[in-house]
Formats: C-alpha cells, structure tokens, sequence
C-alpha cells in the first residue's frame, strides 16, 4: 500500500484538516515511512492467529443504573471557546 | 409493462429508559435545561474514562431474546469515527464486528396474512447531542443533555415489501419494547427513530436492486408516505431506462417528496476500530438465563390466552392488550371483581376514547385496578347508575380520585325511591304534553324523551330501570 496524493487528500478531508503544498509532501511522505514500517507485518504467517481486538486479557466491569445529581456539567460550557447562555457555540452547520 | 415489487430493510434506532447515560451518571431525563445533564465524560473531554452501564446491556439482550435473536457470549464496543458538532469526542462509541445479538425474527400481522421479519442485528451505541441553528445569528448552538443517552439499534433483513408492512412491523416492534418496560418508545420525541433502506426490482428477480437510506424518519404516516414516495421514483427512473443511485436520502413531508443528502461515493469512511477504553464484555449462560426468566407474556400469547380465560373476542382481546398498562389493569381488576365482560367493556369503550379524547399515553392512567373493580361493583349492586359510572370512571382514569369517596362527595348515589320517582313523572308527563301525545299516537321516540326529561331533573342519579317501569305504567294507564 502507498499513500497518494489523492489518498492523502482524502485522508485529510475526513478530519477536516488543510495543509500548505510543502506540508503536504512532507506528510505523504512520512505516512509512507508508517505505512512500509507496519507492511513488515506482512510477512508473518498469521493464519493460524485469531483476530485480536483487545490487547489486554481483561473482561469489562459495568457501574449500576443510578443517575447522580451532581450535575457536573453546571457551567462547563463557559469553558467553551463560544458560549451563549446555557449553550456551547459552534460555526453554523447550515447557511441560508 | 414490467411489474416492480419494493424491498425495504429497517434501522429502527430506540432509546433506552435508564435512569443514568450509557457511559456515565448523568441523568437522562427530557426536556431539561440545556447542558444541565452533561458531565467531562459526555461532553468529550480529553482522558474521561467511560463505564459501561450494566443496564444498557441487559435491556438489549432482553430485546435480543423477545426478538428470537442469537446472543452473543462476546461483544466488543467499536468506535465509529467522524467530526460534527453534536458528536463532542469526534467517535461514536458503538458496535460493528461483534453486536450484542444477531439472527432474530419476528412475526408480523398484515391484512390477510402473518409473515416471519428477519432481524440481522442489534446493537448498543451512544445518542449525540442536539443541535440548534439559528440562523437570525448565523451560528450553531450545542445541548449535549443526549449525548450519551443510551440507544439500541436493530437491523432488520430486507424482507419488507410494502408500507403496510413497514407499519406493522413497526407497530409489534414497539409493542414489544414497550411490553419490556426497555423505552416508550414515542416516535414524535425521538425515542424511535427509523432509517428506511429501500430498492426495487423486477418482480421475479432475486437479486437486490440499488438501494437508497432514508434517514431518520420519526413517524408512521410519514414513514408510509416516504416508502410509497420513494419507491415511485425508482420505479420512474428504471422505467425511463436510468439507473438508481445508491446514496442517503431526506423525506421532505411538506414536498411529499425526498432529497438527496449525499452520494455513496462521499459517504464516510468511520474508520471502525475496537474501543481501546471499554474491555469485551463476556455474557455468560447464567446471565442470559436471568434475564429470559424476566421476559414477560406478548401480546400475541395473551390475545389467545384472553379469548380462551375470559370468553372475550379476539378484536378485544387486541385492544386490551394494545398496552401493556391496559391489559395488567384489565386482568387485576378482573381478578378482583370476576366480572371480565365488564371489565373489558369499560375499557374498550370509555378507557379507549378517554385516551384518544385526552391525547394520553396508557401509562398516564391513574385508575387502578381495585378502584375499577370497585366502581364496576357499585354499578353491580346498583348503587350508582351507568350515567353516573361513566363520569366517576373518566374522573378516576384521569386523576387520583378514589370512586368511593367520589361519589360520596358528590351525592351520586342511586335513587330508587319509588314514590319520590313517581311524584317527578307526574309533574314530567305534566310539562311534555306534546311528547305524551306522540307517544300515544305511536311514536317511540317520544318515551326516551320523556325518561330523558325525568333523568335529567332527577340530576341524572335516578334508577333507570325503574323510571322506565314507572313511566311505562303511567303512560298505558
């Protein structure tokens, strides 16, 4: 696998980044450094291995159904970068 | 002309009536101040650790039971990544490889036929927050009270083909759920939300045509509309020789017609991966046992059950069990007064319209089973008439109003006094001269007139019977 121009494009995106031209190439090329580095892998034989999806040998703990009153979230809106009243302020999702 | 058939799967999304959040203990009660409810947890802050709440899964393996489903002795939570302004950690925590149940069924009812749905899976995962815009200011504003709130998801197979269908299905689902106890499930406050995956095809072909998601519907008859709507523009594009783009799609109910929202092509990718922060969860046999001993009676069991226990129909045997609240009131109150026809008559005609009249859910009842036993017993012993029973129940149904002292207070008692009674017919036959005369001339109507006129200056609380009785003996002589 290699990352593309386009690939990279794509990547950035989806997290809503944007980069200068010069920034770009140098990302493009490190995320290939990453990805040659995790291609080593590929030449394990793993077909007798299961899937892992935790790597830790722990089972979960659960807490019980109580609602607390603590209302912790009393004012953590003010710590927001834009607040109004009771609510965080973002950029507006829709424009007329 | 090519004939069409539409195959329609369902992403029925339901939250849960916990009390607490699905990651932590904030409260999940509607309709509070904005951003009261929220805590670093649900609000995303960097280093919060969420904690499973054991009620969350035991709710929907419950749902996975009551659906026949498979459930799983492994589940892993999964995050689902992407960036919007109601989702504060940029991920969902939800589940993609290993749901909490699959492979269910569930049997629905349609007009001449019952049919088996298949139920591909279902899933925990967590609600987003609630976003506002106001465009007078042009910007977003943020109540993160629902993020965090618990939801199910279930996927159905598509084995769907038409509206009716859809409904139906919907309809047992939410009975189901509600028969739980797991969510009410009001569809108008968004506690039932429905993704709609529609295709058409040729009939007689058996492969899936390309199909479009119609997201986030909240009610049935839009829902019904959006499927016949939807399918009709297929149908147009395959017929004028097109092709059917797969991609998400609006219903717009005012336009009756849906939009499109995005392309497949620039979906998103979620970048699925196992939640780092919330260990597998191992569901053992002991615990699937507990649970399964807690599903309660259907629906469907107790609509044979009634017919054959209590010598009701089966259309009312289905309205008393439309609800769950509905059909416990009406077999304790039959326990009590052993009377079930009266039960049931009661609650089929006056509980059902007082419901419909008031706009009220069968949970807001008041009326207890004794208090209606109670009530059905003074009529039986002919304390109270039927005029006066009927408002004492409406009064009962809709608030906290023992029948006893209710008509106690309001001096409802029955009159059977006979020579009392005779003395208002006199003067009554006295005052209608004209209705007497009709009645002599043949005329039947006038007679309920005339008992109508003698009820009504007896303030309704006369013994009807013997009004009858009386006038009857009055007018012949």
């Amino acid at each position: 696998m290699k990352i593309s121009k386009e690939s990279f494009h794509n990547i950035a995106d989806m997290v809503k980044l944007s980069f200068k031209e010069e920034e770009k190439l140098k990302l493009i090329k490190d995320l290939n450094h990453t990805v040659e580095f995790i291609e080593t892998m590929n030449d394990m034989n793993t077909d007798s291995q299961e899937p892992m999806s935790y790597i830790h040998n722990l089972k979960n703990v659960f807490r019980e159904d109580v609602a607390s009153n603590a209302k912790a979230g009393q004012g953590l809106h003010e710590n927001a970068p834009e607040s109004m009243s009771d609510y965080y302020v973002v950029p507006p999702i829709f424009h007329d | 002309m090519k004939r069409y058939e539409t195959v329609i799967g369902l992403e029925v999304h339901v939250e849960l009536s916990t009390a607490s959040k699905i990651f932590c203990a904030c409260s999940t009660k509607f309709g509070e101040k904005p951003n009261s409810n929220s805590c670093p947890i649900c609000i995303g802050m960097p280093g919060a650790m969420p904690i499973l709440n054991k009620k969350v899964v035991e709710y929907a393996i419950l749902v996975g039971l009551a659906l026949n489903c498979t459930i799983s002795k492994k589940s892993i939570l999964d995050r689902k990544n992407y960036f919007y302004p109601d989702l504060p950690k940029a991920y969902q925590i939800s589940q993609l490889y290993f749901p909490i149940a699959r492979n269910g069924r569930i049997t629905i009812d349609t007009d001449d036929k019952s049919k088996s749905i298949g139920i591909h899976e279902l899933h925990i995962e967590e609600d987003a927050g609630k976003l506002i815009h106001d465009s007078d200011k042009n910007m977003t504003l943020v109540d993160y009270n629902r993020s965090g709130v618990p939801l199910i998801e279930i996927v159905s197979e598509p084995d769907m083909r038409s509206a009716e269908e859809v409904k139906s299905y919907l309809e047992k689902l939410r009975t189901m759920l509600r028969y739980l106890g797991v969510s009410d499930c009001k569809m108008q406050e968004g506690s039932m939300r429905v993704d709609i995956n529609l295709s058409v095809r040729e009939v007689g072909d058996t492969r899936l045509g390309t199909r479009t998601e119609i997201k986030n519907m909240n009610s049935l008859k839009a829902i019904s509309r959006a499927i016949e709507g939807e399918s009709k523009r297929q149908i147009d594009i395959l017929q004028s020789g097109g092709l059917i783009d797969q991609e998400t799609r609006r219903w717009d109910d005012n336009e009756n017609e849906s939009v499109r929202m995005r392309l497949k092509e620039e979906a998103d990718d979620y970048r699925y991966f196992p939640e780092p922060d919330i260990a597998p969860l191992e569901i053992s046999d002991e615990w699937i046992h507990e649970l399964m001993a807690l599903l309660p009676e259907f629906q469907d069991e107790k609509i044979l059950r009634y017919q054959k226990d209590y010598g009701i129909s089966e259309y009312e045997a289905g309205v008393l069990t439309s609800s769950k609240e509905i059909a416990n009131l009406f077999e304790r109150a039959t326990r009590l007064c052993n009377l079930p026809k009266e039960v049931s008559n009661w609650l089929m005609v006056e509980g059902m319209r007082i419901l419909k009249d008031n706009y009220i859910d069968p949970w807001d009842i008041c009326l207890t089973p004794e208090r209606l036993s109670t009530l059905i017993l003074m009529i039986e012993e002919g304390r109270i008439n039927r005029i006066k029973g009927k408002e004492v129940f409406e009064k009962s149904f809709l608030e906290d109003v023992d029948p006893e002292d209710y008509v106690k207070k309001h001096g409802l008692e029955m009159i059977s006094d006979d020579k009392m009674l005779r003395k208002v017919v006199v003067k009554v036959l006295e005052d209608n001269p004209q209705s007497v005369s009709d009645y002599k001339n043949g005329k039947t109507k006038a007679f309920d007139n005339l008992v109508g006129q003698t009820m009504k200056s007896m303030k309704g609380k006369a013994d009807p019977a013997l009004v009858n009785t009386i006038l009857k003996e009055m007018l012949e002589n």
